[in-house]
């Protein structure tokens, strides 16, 4: 737990489920996406296309 | 995001995984530059060789890479829609 603790925001990407479109905020794209239950499907992707996915 | 950037996460994508990028370099030069002139157009990598409707929820599967294990052509033809990815 201590190692990511002050986890710099430089480090965090964004990473979209190629199923879904599901967007995630961190260090790596999750194995299991929360919303279609698809395992590794995760792929990074940038602040402008997650930005357009959530419509922002 | 530039090409090179784009490239670097699709062999991250691909990595321990059963598909990489087209060895062809010269479709892959094709293959990339739709990508990236999709992008230009419509400020977001839609895959070059289908059509999207307008609905941005729908066309959420159409950003690349795309989900194309699921299709048909990865089944028949070992390589996703537009060739970008092929079968190891």
């Amino acid at each position: 737990m201590e190692k990511y603790v002050g986890v710099k925001m430089v480090e965090k990407k964004f990473w979209r489920c190629t199923v879904c479109g599901d967007i995630h905020y961190g260090l790596a794209g999750p194995k299991l996406c929360p919303t279609c239950q698809q395992e590794n499907v995760y792929v990074e992707t940038d602040e402008e296309e997650a930005r357009e996915i959530m419509g922002i | 995001m530039n090409e090179g950037e784009f490239i670097r996460i699709c062999k991250e994508y691909a990595e321990s995984k059963d598909f990489t990028l087209n060895p062809d370099k010269k479709f892959l030069k094709n293959v990339l530059s739709g990508i990236m002139t999709r992008q230009a157009a419509m400020g977001i990598r839609y895959c070059p060789c289908r059509l999207t409707t307008g609905d941005k929820e729908s066309d959420c599967a159409l950003l690349c890479p795309c989900y194309f294990q699921a299709q048909e052509r990865w089944k028949t033809h070992d390589m996703c829609w537009c060739g970008l990815f092929v079968r190891k």
